[in-house]
């Protein structure tokens, strides 16, 4: 099955196209189009329909149909007002 | 490097809702477009999210919120940036968000970070250079617009010419203030000639002026290719041109390079050798996996020091590799049965070739392979940018039950990648009888016995465990001794991973059922694997 992959950061959308199968997991979709932006696989996640999707979840449990368009985003947005002692775990979790 | 044009809406959008968080931090995005080297702000938006006094997060619902409006187009335009506040503690870019910028800056250049201190109506828009150091967004490359108003200004379409940042003038500190040192001894000089000039004496200029003329790098990038795991030799021409008596030589020559898992040149290099003018660099074929970032830096006697190409831009070496990846990564296949598994070659930086190679062995158990092509090794034809699949059926052999990785290998030319992937064969045992195999019944009072029997799944799912009709032992036919009638209270189980059920079988007899000793076969079967296949032999004695 075919799916959209978008990025709405910056100038560009960069609408990907992606064929997977219903039993591929969501990581495994989430690592072939990281590589295709050019971004970090830890540093994001894929969204749909307004919901965060489970990296571990499956295109079909995850009820993504045919053509859906999904979001590739940044996992968190956090702004910090102190050098206080910043924990990597948080932005990459 | 940007402009940044924000409506007045947005900005004061963002004000207040910094405003509004009292002393505890706001956070959320910023929606516009870009537009030549400006990035148009024009509505600020943000959702439900999470804030302490020196901390706001937008967790990922409210992130998928936000991207699921931009996909619909209920927001017009696309995130450009971020903001938040630091109420109270001015306006900077703390570690935190320069990691947030720098997650953002994956994405693209064109991205700022919006940073407002209610407590003083400060604002600042940042960004981050090459090297990932934070860089505030100078307040002339700012614009402010109204309702109505052209976002672009005219004096925006101005190149932005100037370096953000030239990373090798912090390595060389010491040199630099030598340099001021001697620029300062230069202007008592200067005063001085001046003097002689007016003595009438030129000459002396061209002996004690420090030459201060940049030098000159001249580099032609390697062609893009088959650079994978090779040393990486780079070279440069460096000179300083010089039209003074005492000419400037090059003090430092410097290669910076990022590999393409890195966001900073955090890589410096000295050159390895020097013939005339041309300095050697090579980097270890380690280290060439992928795309290669770089540029050079020089630095003379005299305390110039150039990059080339001047930051931001840099050279890039493509190196040419591929991606292999089995779908699914685990799979379980009854014996007599096969599953296809999909093959896919992802090509990365410009990778092309007219053959790769695939090859798949069993590291246990044993089976049987077939590529769809029908050849013993599967060949796939790449072209840049186009990943191509291969489908594998795998077949196990009889006998080849339990759980088994095997091992895909993709070559082409120097590079080889391999993957693994694990088939599950299940199968099911006979794990207790009980009582016992021998049932004794007596015609006249005990005219019924009882056997459970428990199954159990070996390695997977084996399914529905269904029984053959029972048999005398010996004979072809289902058939038990005149007058014995069986009686099954269950019937077929479903044997799930690492499942034990439990299997109650009844016999009774009539009063002129013969006398003896029967010995009888209860074969069960997964109905998904006929050939797992277990016998049990009963001996029933009827007294």
């Amino acid at each position: 099955m075919r799916l959209f992959i978008q990025a709405p950061i910056g100038p560009q959308s960069g609408l990907a196209e992606i064929d997977v199968l219903p039993e591929h997991t969501i990581i495994e979709i989430k690592e072939r189009v990281c590589s295709s932006f050019g971004v970090a696989p830890q540093t994001v996640a894929l969204m749909y329909g307004g919901v965060l999707l489970d990296d571990s979840s499956s295109v079909s449990a995850a009820g993504i149909p045919e053509n859906a368009q999904l979001a590739l985003m940044p996992y968190t947005i956090i702004g910090g007002s102190t050098e206080d002692e910043y924990n990597l775990q948080e932005q990459t979790s | 490097m940007f402009y940044v044009s924000i409506s007045k809406l947005a900005l004061d959008k963002t004000v207040e809702h910094a405003k509004s968080g009292g002393q505890e931090e706001v956070v959320g995005v910023l929606i516009g477009r870009v537009v030549g080297q400006t990035i148009v702000v024009e509505d600020a938006i943000t959702g439900r999210i999470e804030s302490t006094a020196t901390r706001a997060i937008l967790p990922p619902e409210t992130i998928a919120k936000i991207a699921d409006d931009i996909i619909k187009q209920r927001v017009q335009g696309n995130i450009v940036g971020w903001y938040h506040s630091h109420p109270g503690y001015g306006i900077f870019m703390s570690n935190v968000d320069v990691a947030t910028q720098t997650k953002l800056q994956q994405f693209s250049r064109y991205v700022t970070a919006l940073i407002v201190d209610p407590s003083s109506d400060e604002v600042g828009f940042f960004t981050l250079d090459v090297s990932g150091n934070p860089m505030a967004i100078s307040p002339r490359r700012v614009y402010i617009f109204q309702e109505g108003e052209e976002p672009v200004p005219p004096e925006f379409e101005a190149p932005i010419e100037e370096p953000l940042v030239v990373p090798a003038i912090e390595e060389v500190i010491p040199q630099i203030t030598i340099s001021k040192a001697r620029r300062t001894t230069r202007y008592v000089i200067v005063v001085l000639l001046l003097v002689g000039i007016m003595l009438g004496g030129t000459l002396g200029a061209m002996f004690l002026l420090p030459d201060r003329t940049p030098p000159s790098i001249r580099h032609t990038t390697p062609t893009p290719g088959g650079w994978y795991g090779k040393q990486l030799i780079l070279n440069a021409t460096i000179e300083v041109p010089s039209k003074s008596l005492i000419p400037a030589r090059v003090a430092k020559a410097s290669l910076h390079y990022k590999l393409a898992s890195e966001t900073a040149f955090l890589h410096r290099l000295d050159p390895v050798s020097l013939s005339g003018n041309v300095y050697n660099w090579t980097i270890a074929g380690a280290e060439v996996k992928g795309d290669i970032y770089y540029y050079f830096s020089a630095l003379t006697t005299a305390g110039v020091n150039i990059t080339e190409p001047s930051t931001p831009s840099f050279y890039t070496v493509r190196v040419a590799d591929f991606s292999l990846k089995v779908t699914p990564e685990e799979w379980q296949v009854f014996v007599g049965k096969s599953y296809k598994f999909s093959v896919t070659i992802t090509p990365l930086n410009h990778f092309q070739s007219p053959r790769v190679s695939l090859s798949v062995r069993a590291l246990s158990g044993v089976f049987v392979f077939k590529w769809a092509s029908g050849r013993n090794i599967e060949e796939l034809s790449i072209s840049t940018g186009k990943p191509a699949d291969a489908s594998l059926v795998v077949e196990p052999e009889a006998g080849s039950y339990g759980i088994h990785s095997l091992d895909l290998t993709a070559e082409s030319g120097s590079i080889t990648h391999s993957f693994k992937f694990k088939v599950v064969v299940p199968s099911f045992e006979i794990i207790s009888v009980e009582p016992s195999t021998i049932l004794s019944v007596s015609r006249a009072m005990a005219r019924t016995a009882t056997v459970i029997v428990a199954f159990r799944s070996l390695w997977g799912d084996i399914g529905v465990v269904t029984w053959s009709p029972l048999t005398l032992k010996g004979s072809t036919k289902p058939e038990l001794p005149y007058g014995v009638l069986p009686d099954r209270n269950v019937s077929d189980v479903y044997l799930g991973k690492d499942e034990v059920k439990y299997v109650a079988f009844s016999f009774t007899v009539s009063p002129d059922t013969p006398i003896g000793s029967y010995e009888i076969v209860l074969s069960a079967y997964a109905a998904s694997c006929p050939i797992c296949r277990k016998e049990l032999i009963l001996t029933l004695q009827v007294a």
